[in-house]
């Protein structure tokens, strides 16, 4: 679509509105994690950088959190090797059952994840994956893989056969045509859909909570265990520092990539 | 048999690609512990003693009570977790179903120390490593005069005295159930008399809480003046802030604690661990962290500590092999009639 | 394509899909057996149907998933609502405004969903953010902690960036000459909107629709956090038996009613987009 006419004011109002509906929560975390207080209170009656200090000397908060990068990296790397070909076959290759594959490849999206991880630890532990890293990350596999199956076939369906046909037509062999022509083509989709992916796995609780070990534990358990019995601003310090790591990696995806292929647009 | 055999083809096959097979003896311990300052207090009390004893470091895992009793489930022959922290129902449950070990003078020479009371209702398979009471934490200047009695507060909650500026906790919250069974005992165990309470009270409660962390907010907040709520919490915000007081109604409280257990065909290095952790050293530094009670009867408190921590007899501990098959039933109580 | 070329097309197919389809096939088909079997268990060891009818003889279950379903709806249309203007000025914009916006609607997912639940209670408390200022105007305050209103607001901004990125994408898809003609046709800006963009991003708008409804009506801890008694839904129920009443066959057999739900949802979808296809 192309630049048109300056925004409305109605345009403008709608999205002065809307940011505030969509920053303010985070804001209010933001302004609590540098109060002085012992006790979450808002607004705060003092400020202080302590919490964000204790947090960060804090190895039961970075080592989790370390963990999470860890293992969202990894769930969104293996699931894009799972989702890329697959979807690659689905929009291209029309054979029977496409449809209904799809769907199953979207399916672990509308599963309630409460549900999914206790019947995955008692699987698991059947299996002979129990108490593994293995069975975390496959399980994290799992949940983000709709992102990347959804992102790249939207964006694939979009895209022009007659590209990749033209290719063919001037001898390039099928692997120099994926290569050269096809993955550039979905590289803002697996960009997308693996920045869906990193971010659902980096938050994702109901699994982590069942299926990591002392050594795998992730921010988000470490976050609820610490909110069982504890009602100081820390949470919402570890909370920001979080939201500093994702922000410098959508600045550096914005730098290397430019964030507006997170719309996975398909011209 | 075709699962059997496919569960024996897929466990091999994941097994030997993956190289992750089941945890080897020389695995560290591993034990659990809650988070935030639990935590500190389980590695600066109980992890250095073990470490004094053993020279070896344990594995400490921040997880709650149901996420440790469905591990053990999952894994009752590899467990995954050597020394459980469990409620106390769920340590009832993991006893019964075969998840626990007996624990013993013989294997924990400290339990010599720790009164029966403390294990008899777990039939040895679980001990309580510190307890606490749910008391009454409230707004001094709003309200002077606070009820002295538990059922003086309900009525009184009823009559509307309080506008809506109250919270309780709700029946399913953790300890939910067990504040339930409390007030049985306050109503000659009527049960129905308790619902028709909880009934009654709604409409001039707040809420009924099942997150600690938002019932604290509302009441350092100050959108509610009194609040049903943990002992060492509550002492520790009236200590910090004049404007609020923390007493235990009559008849007194109950008890709720947590429960240290011994896991079934985990390391043997788990005596040692629970050993360290029953210490009267190991006992009174946690004590001190934590503001909770312990249970090591050679454990002498300091007058300032002794002051902040629920006394023994003003606790009942709650009978739970007589609610604990209610629970489910209370439950559905809960949602369908207190709404 | 001659009818060979077809049948290596339709092997290529399964090929490729394969490696992710063998995956779901063991690690998420195998556990919802696994939660299947454990649904239909009876103490000793038979089968039964006790779980289910447990839960569908109960007008409360029923009321229940009633409830759930109307709220994941309300849900997902207020986020299709608000969300389409949105999606329409990321896909006009460019540059470091486009950055931006996207920025913006993404940045609820930076939060886990515990702390931006206490966010949203800081702002709808009695002496709350949003009280305050209604105060300020000298307007009456009102409560927004407990009600559903309240819950469907803090769900409705999580779940708008899976809303307004879906149908951003296909509306960077649609040709802006389009629009062009029909405003100089004459259509306003709200006609062209309607009759001319809409139908057009249709795809995406389903693609979004589907996946807040599906996100929406398996979460719970929003609900736990801000609801009652009053506002309940069936994966909270899932959740205390689980975790309360450790009743692992119930909860299971609540978990299969919810994603049985969910698939009809999604056959729905599947229905609607072949009609959208068509057109």
């Amino acid at each position: 679509m192309k630049i048109r006419s300056r925004p409305g004011s109605l345009m403008v109002c709608y999205l002065a509105v809307i940011s505030v509906f969509l920053l303010l929560p985070q804001l209010i975390v933001v302004v609590v994690a540098f109060s002085e207080a012992s006790f979450v209170s808002f607004p705060p009656p003092g400020y202080s950088t302590k919490w964000m200090v204790r947090v960060l000397s804090d190895p039961s908060f970075m080592k989790p959190l370390w963990n999470s990068v860890v293992l969202g990296l990894s769930a969104s790397i293996l699931a894009a090797a799972l989702a890329l070909p697959a979807s690659i076959a689905i929009v291209r290759h029309s054979f029977r059952g496409a449809r209904v594959i799809q769907n199953f490849l979207l399916s672990p999206l509308s599963m309630p994840a409460l549900i999914l991880a206790i019947a995955m630890l008692f699987f698991l532990s059947d299996i002979g994956l129990g108490n593994t890293y293995a069975g975390l990350l496959f399980g994290h596999v799992v949940i983000v893989l709709p992102y990347l199956v959804r992102t790249i076939v939207a964006v694939y369906s979009g895209a022009d056969p007659r590209i990749e046909e033209a290719a063919y037509t001037l001898g390039a062999k099928p692997l120099s045509t994926f290569w050269f022509v096809t993955l550039p083509m979905l590289r803002p989709a697996i960009f997308a859909g693996g920045m869906f992916a990193f971010l659902v796995s980096f938050d994702e609780v109901a699994i982590a909570l069942l299926l990591s070990n002392a050594s795998s534990i992730t921010l988000p358990v470490s976050i609820l265990t610490y909110l069982t019995y504890n009602y100081d601003p820390a949470v919402a310090a570890i909370s920001v520092i979080k939201m500093i790591i994702v922000v410098l990696a959508l600045l550096a995806l914005e730098r290397f990539y430019g964030l507006q292929n997170l719309t996975m647009q398909s011209r | 048999m075709i699962h059997r055999l496919s569960k024996v083809f897929l466990s091999s096959l994941f097994a030997s690609t993956l190289m992750v097979g089941p945890s080897f003896a020389d695995d560290p311990l591993v034990v659990v512990s809650s988070g935030g300052v639990w935590l500190e207090s389980a590695k600066a009390n109980f992890v250095s003693c073990y470490e004094e004893r053993t020279g070896e470091q344990p594995e400490v895992l921040t997880i709650n009570s149901s996420e440790v009793i469905n591990r053990l489930r999952a894994n009752p022959d590899n467990p995954p977790i050597d020394v459980a922290l469990l409620s106390e129902i769920d340590a009832i449950r993991a006893g019964e179903e075969g998840l626990l070990e007996k624990l013993s003078v013989e294997k924990v020479p400290n339990l010599a120390d720790v009164p029966e009371v403390f294990r008899e209702q777990w039939d040895n398979y679980a001990t309580i490593q510190n307890f606490g009471a749910m008391i009454v934490l409230y707004n001094k200047e709003a309200i002077p005069e606070p009820p002295a009695d538990w059922k003086t507060l309900i009525d009184q909650t009823i009559e509307g005295k309080y506008g809506d500026r109250v919270s309780f906790p709700a029946v399913t919250m953790a300890w939910g159930p067990m504040f339930t069974w409390f007030l049985t005992t306050l109503y000659d165990g009527d049960e129905d008399m308790v619902f028709e309470k909880y009934k009654e009270m709604l409409p001039n409660v707040a809420n009924y809480w099942t997150s600690p962390v938002d019932a604290m907010n509302m009441f350092a907040a100050k959108e509610i003046d009194i609040l049903v709520y943990w002992d060492g919490r509550a002492y520790a915000f009236a200590e910090e802030n004049d404007w609020a007081g923390a007493y235990i109604p009559d008849p007194g409280a109950f008890q709720s604690a947590a429960m240290l257990a011994k896991v079934n065909n985990g390391s043997e290095k788990a005596w040692t661990y629970i050993d360290c952790v029953l210490s009267p050293e190991a006992q009174l530094g946690h004590s001190k962290m934590i503001k909770y009670p312990i249970v090591n009867s050679k454990v002498e408190y300091p007058e300032e500590l002794a002051a902040v921590l629920t006394p023994l007899e003003a606790v009942r501990q709650p009978e739970f092999r007589s609610f604990m098959d209610k629970i489910p039933n209370w439950i559905e109580r809960w949602n369908k009639e207190v709404r | 394509m001659t009818r060979r070329g077809s049948i290596r097309q339709g092997a290529k197919g399964y090929l490729l899909t394969f490696p992710a389809f063998a995956f779901l096939a063991v690690f998420f088909v195998g556990p919802l057996i696994v939660n299947l079997l454990e649904s239909f268990k009876d103490d000793e060891g038979g089968i039964t149907f006790a779980q289910y009818a447990r839960a569908l003889g109960d007008a409360y279950y029923l009321e229940v998933l009633g409830d759930t379903i109307a709220l994941s709806l309300v849900v997902t249309i207020a986020s299709l609502l608000l969300g389409y203007p949105l999606a329409i000025a990321i896909a006009r914009s460019r540059g470091a405004l486009k950055s931006f916006l996207i920025f913006l609607v993404v940045t609820p997912l930076l939060i886990n969903v515990v702390v931006r639940t206490f966010g949203w209670m800081v702002i709808f408390g009695r002496s709350g953010f949003l009280n305050s200022i209604l105060k300020f105007l000298e307007l009456d305050t009102i409560t927004l902690t407990g009600t559903w209103t309240g819950i469907a607001i803090a769900m409705v901004q999580v779940l708008l960036p899976f809303m307004v990125l879906s149908i951003a994408s296909t509306l960077e898809g649609i040709d802006g000459e389009l629009e062009d003609a029909a405003t100089t046709l004459g259509a306003t800006p709200l006609k062209t909107i309607i009759h001319v963009i809409f139908p057009l991003s249709l795809q995406g708008v389903i693609t979004g629709t589907v996946l807040v409804f599906a996100l929406s009506i398996g979460s719970f801890v929003t609900v736990m956090l801000m609801g009652t008694n009053s506002t309940m839904v069936l994966p909270l129920l899932v959740y205390q038996q689980l975790n309360l009443a450790s009743d692992w066959p119930f909860a299971a057999a609540l978990g299969n009613i919810l994603i049985f739900v969910v698939l009809i949802a999604t056959a729905l979808q599947l229905s609607l987009s072949r009609k959208g296809a068509r057109r």
